[in-house]
C-alpha cells in the first residue's frame, strides 16, 4: 500500500507547485492590455513591435469587450484596458481613478445591400430617416423619405432587413450616439449604447458577421466601422453632418472630424465628449469616434512609468500608418492633441520627465 | 455525473469489504484467501503458534497488530482520498450555486418573480425582464425536439430491426462521433449550408404553402431565425436519442419478439406494434435528455437564430436564447452591477430548468428501463 501513499504525496507535491507557480509570476513589465474588440488588431501590431524595440517589457493582448475593459482597468486586474467609448458621467462616477487616453480614430459606416443597386451609386442618408429605418417605421426601401434625399435613385420595393450587432460593441455606440443626437425619437426610446434594446431587426456576433448577413441578405442595412470597410471593398452611405453636407467615411474625412474637434475650445481636456455630429466643416465625418485606453491613476508607481512610455510611444511613432491605417485606424492628428495629452499624462503619474515631444 | 461515478466506486468497494469479512467469518477453519495485502508472510505460521512459546505468540501478535493498523491506515487514506474527490464536486456545485445566488441577488430582490414574465429587457432604463429570452430558448428547444426524435427513432428502428449487418457499425460508429462534433462546427454548417438553403428555398416555399392559410409559417425569408436555430440544434440531438433508443431496442427480449412473430405478426407489425411499445420509456427518457442538452446549447445558436429580442410569432422570425444572450452581452455587463445580476439570474434560469430536467429524465430511465441505461447516458 506504500506506493499508494507515496503516490499520492507526488500528486500533492505537484498540485501545490503548479499552485505556487501560477500566482508567483508577477512582474514589473509585464503589460496586460485588454478590452475593445475594435481596438485589438492595432493593439496586436503595437504590442510585437513594441516588444521588439523595447526587449524586456512584455506586453499581452486580449481582445474581451470595452465593457470588461473598463472595469477590469479600474479593479487593477490588467494594466491598459482599451474602450471604444469615452467615459460617461455614469462611469466616471463609477469609476473614479480611470484616466482615458485617446490612441486612434475610428468611425461607424452605414452598408446596404439594395438588388438593383450598384455600388458606384452613392447613397445619401440623414440621422431622422435612419433612426425610423432602425426603428421599423420605415420598412421599404422606396419609402419617400429616402427617395425625398435621394432623388437621382431608383429604389426598388423591396423590405429593408436591418442588421445589427448582437454583442455588446463600441461600433453600435458610435451607430446609435449618431442617432441619439440626430433623431429625438431615437434619443427618447432607444438611446445610445454598447449594447441598446433593438426594437427591430436580426442581430450578430462581430463585425465580420454583420458584414457576411448584409452581404448575404437582400435589402439590408447594417453599420461598421472603417477598417471592415477597407478589408471587404464595401461601399458605404454618405452621412449628413451639421453643416447639412453629406460625407462618405474614410481616413481624411474622419481626421477632419478629430481635427474641428480639437481646435474647438470648448472640447473638454479629458476627451469625454463624443465627437459625432456635433462638428462643423465640409469634409467633416459625422460619426467619427476616438478609441480609448483607460488607464487606473492608482497603479504602483513603479509600473506606471512603463505603462507612460507605452502610451507615449503609442502616440507617436505608433500612429505611423503601417500601424493605424493598415488596421483599419486613422492616425491621431498631433499638433492639436499635444498639450492636452501632457496634461492626461501628467495626470497619469504627476512630477515626472516624460512628456510627449514630437509626432511620429 | 461525477457524483454518480463516485458513489458506484464506493458502494463497490464496501460490497467487497463485507464480502472479504464473511469469507473470514465463515470459513474460519480453513487459512482464508489472502485478500488483503501485507498479510501473506504471516499466514502460514498461524496454525502452528500454540505450540511455540508465550513469547512467539506475543511477537507474532504484535506483528499481526501492526501490520492490520498498516492496512487499516492505507485503507482509510484510500477512502478519505476517494470522499475529497466526492466532497470536491459536491463544494463545486454549491459554490456555483451559492456565487451565482449572491451575485444574481440584486435582480431577485428588485424585480422578484415578475422577473420571470416581464419582457422587457432594457439595460439603459434599468427594466429587466427574462420572458422575451425564455419563449426563445423554448422555441429552439421544441423545434429542435420535433425535428430530432422522429428521425432518431426511424433510424433506431431501421438499425435495430431492418439495416443490413454490415452498416450497423458504421452507422452505430458515425452516430456516436457526430455526438462528439463540437457545436461551433455545427453552428458554422448552420451558416454555410442551412441559412442559404431556408433563406432561398425552405422558407419562400413554407410562405407559399401554409403561408397563405396561416401567418405563422409567412414571414420574410431571411434564413437567420428560430427555425435554422431549431434544425441544427436538432441535428445534434438526433444522436443522443437514437443511440439511447437503439440501446434499449435491442434490450427488448428475445422472447416477447419470438411471442409475436408466433402469434402471426409480420416484421413490421412485430416492430411497430411490440418493439416500439417496449421501448417508449426510453424513448421518453432520452427525449428529456435532448431537451437538457438543446435548452443549453449556446454557440450554434448564437450564430443562427439572429439574436433579436422580440417574441417570435411566425416559424421564420429571428429570436434570442438566454445562453446567447449571455455569451453576447455578459463580458459588457459587468460594468452594471443590476446588469450583471440581471444576466446572472438568467443563467440560474437555464441552471434551475435543465437541472430539473436531467434528474427527471434520469430519474424515468432508471425507473423504467431498470437503471440499467441510465447510466450510459450523459447529461446536457
Amino acid at each position: 500500500m506504500n506506493f499508494v501513499k507515496r503516490s499520492f504525496g507526488l500528486a500533492a507535491a505537484l498540485a501545490v507547485v503548479s499552485v505556487l507557480s501560477g500566482v508567483g509570476s508577477a512582474n514589473a513589465t509585464d503589460l496586460t492590455i485588454s478590452g475593445s474588440t475594435m481596438l485589438f488588431p492595432l493593439e496586436q501590431v503595437w504590442a510585437n513591435a513594441y516588444m521588439k524595440s523595447h526587449p524586456g517589457v512584455h506586453i499581452s493582448v486580449a481582445s474581451t469587450g470595452s465593457g470588461f475593459g473598463i472595469s477590469n482597468a479600474a479593479n487593477g486586474n490588467i494594466t491598459i484596458g482599451a474602450s471604444d467609448a469615452y467615459l460617461t458621467k455614469d462611469l466616471r462616477k463609477r469609476y473614479g481613478s480611470l484616466a482615458s487616453i485617446p490612441v486612434a480614430f475610428d468611425d461607424t459606416q452605414v452598408i446596404y445591400n439594395i438588388p438593383g443597386i450598384g455600388k458606384s451609386k452613392l447613397i445619401r442618408m440623414d440621422g431622422p430617416v435612419l433612426a425610423r429605418i432602425f426603428m421599423g417605421k420605415i420598412r421599404f426601401w422606396d419609402d419617400k423619405a429616402i427617395r425625398a434625399i435621394n432623388p437621382s435613385v431608383k429604389f426598388p420595393h423591396q423590405r429593408i432587413k436591418v442588421i445589427h450587432r448582437a454583442d455588446a460593441s463600441g461600433t453600435t455606440f458610435v451607430f446609435t450616439d449618431y442617432l441619439s443626437q440626430t433623431s429625438k425619437e431615437w434619443y427618447d426610446e432607444i438611446g445610445r449604447d454598447l449594447s441598446p434594446s433593438w426594437p427591430v431587426g436580426s442581430g450578430y456576433n462581430g463585425s465580420d458577421a454583420v458584414v457576411a448577413a448584409v452581404m448575404a441578405t437582400p435589402g439590408a442595412i447594417g453599420y461598421v466601422g472603417l477598417g471592415w470597410i477597407n478589408e471587404y471593398h464595401l461601399s458605404s452611405m454618405a452621412l449628413k453632418n451639421l453643416d447639412g453636407y453629406y460625407v462618405v467615411g474614410s481616413v481624411k474625412t474622419i481626421r477632419n472630424a478629430g481635427k474641428a474637434a480639437l481646435h474647438d475650445p470648448t472640447f473638454p481636456d479629458d476627451f469625454n465628449r463624443s465627437i459625432v455630429w456635433n462638428l462643423h466643416g465640409k469634409d467633416v465625418y459625422p460619426d467619427a469616434n476616438f478609441e480609448f485606453w483607460m488607464v487606473s491613476t492608482s497603479l504602483p508607481a513603479a509600473t506606471m512609468l512603463e505603462v507612460k512610455k507605452m502610451i507615449i510611444w503609442a502616440l507617436t511613432k505608433g500612429q505611423h500608418e503601417k500601424y493605424t491605417v493598415k488596421t483599419g485606424f486613422a492616425p491621431l492628428p498631433f499638433a492639436p492633441l499635444k498639450p492636452r495629452l501632457n496634461k492626461i499624462l501628467n495626470r497619469l503619474l504627476p512630477g515626472n520627465s516624460l512628456k510627449i515631444e514630437s509626432g511620429g | 455525473m461525477g457524483v454518480t461515478l463516485e458513489s458506484d466506486k464506493k458502494s463497490n468497494m464496501d460490497e467487497g469489504q463485507t464480502l472479504a469479512k464473511e469469507t473470514f467469518s465463515t470459513v474460519s477453519a480453513v487459512p482464508p484467501p489472502t485478500l488483503l495485502p501485507a498479510s501473506p508472510g504471516l499466514r502460514p505460521n498461524t496454525p502452528d503458534s500454540s505450540e511455540h512459546g508465550a513469547e512467539t505468540k506475543s511477537v507474532l501478535r504484535d506483528l499481526r497488530k501492526v501490520s492490520t493498523q498498516r492496512i487499516h491506515r492505507s485503507e482509510r487514506i484510500f477512502q478519505g482520498t476517494l470522499l475529497v474527490g466526492g466532497l470536491f464536486v459536491l463544494a463545486l456545485f454549491a459554490t456555483v450555486l451559492g456565487v451565482s445566488l449572491v451575485e444574481a441577488w440584486p435582480s431577485i430582490t428588485k424585480f422578484g418573480w415578475s422577473f420571470l414574465w416581464t419582457s422587457t429587457w432594457n439595460p439603459h432604463r434599468h427594466i429587466f425582464g427574462a420572458w422575451t429570452y425564455i419563449v426563445g430558448t423554448f422555441w429552439v428547444t421544441g423545434i429542435a425536439l420535433l425535428f430530432a426524435i422522429p428521425i432518431a427513432i426511424l433510424s433506431s428502428l431501421f438499425l435495430s430491426d431492418y439495416s443490413p449487418k454490415w452498416l450497423v457499425g458504421g452507422v452505430s460508429t458515425l452516430m456516436e462521433m457526430l455526438a462528439g462534433i463540437p457545436s461551433i462546427v455545427f453552428g458554422a454548417f448552420g451558416i454555410i449550408f442551412m441559412v442559404p438553403l431556408l433563406r432561398d428555398h425552405v422558407e419562400p416555399f413554407l410562405a407559399n404553402t401554409l403561408g397563405r392559410h396561416w401567418d405563422f409559417f409567412n414571414g420574410d425569408a431571411m434564413g437567420y431565425g428560430i427555425l435554422a436555430a431549431g434544425l441544427v440544434v436538432g441535428i445534434m440531438v438526433i444522436p443522443l436519442v437514437a443511440t439511447v433508443t437503439r440501446d434499449s431496442l435491442v434490450m427488448v427480449p428475445r422472447e416477447t419478439v419470438e411471442a409475436s412473430y408466433a402469434l402471426g405478426s409480420t416484421k413490421a407489425e412485430m416492430v411497430f406494434f411490440v418493439k416500439l411499445p417496449a421501448v417508449v420509456p426510453g424513448i421518453i427518457g432520452s427525449v428529456i435528455l435532448g431537451f437538457g442538452r438543446a435548452i443549453g446549447e449556446t454557440m450554434a445558436v448564437l450564430l443562427l437564430i439572429g439574436n433579436q429580442a422580440s417574441i417570435p410569432t411566425s416559424i421564420q422570425d429571428v429570436g434570442y436564447t438566454i445562453s446567447s444572450l449571455l455569451a453576447n452581452t455578459f463580458t459588457y455587463a459587468v460594468i452594471d452591477p443590476l446588469y450583471s445580476a440581471a444576466e446572472i439570474e438568467l443563467g440560474l434560469i437555464l441552471l434551475v430548468i435543465s437541472l430539473v430536467v436531467n434528474t427527471l429524465g434520469r430519474e424515468l430511465l432508471m425507473k423504467l428501463m431498470g437503471g440499467r441505461l441510465a447510466g450510459s447516458v450523459g447529461g446536457g
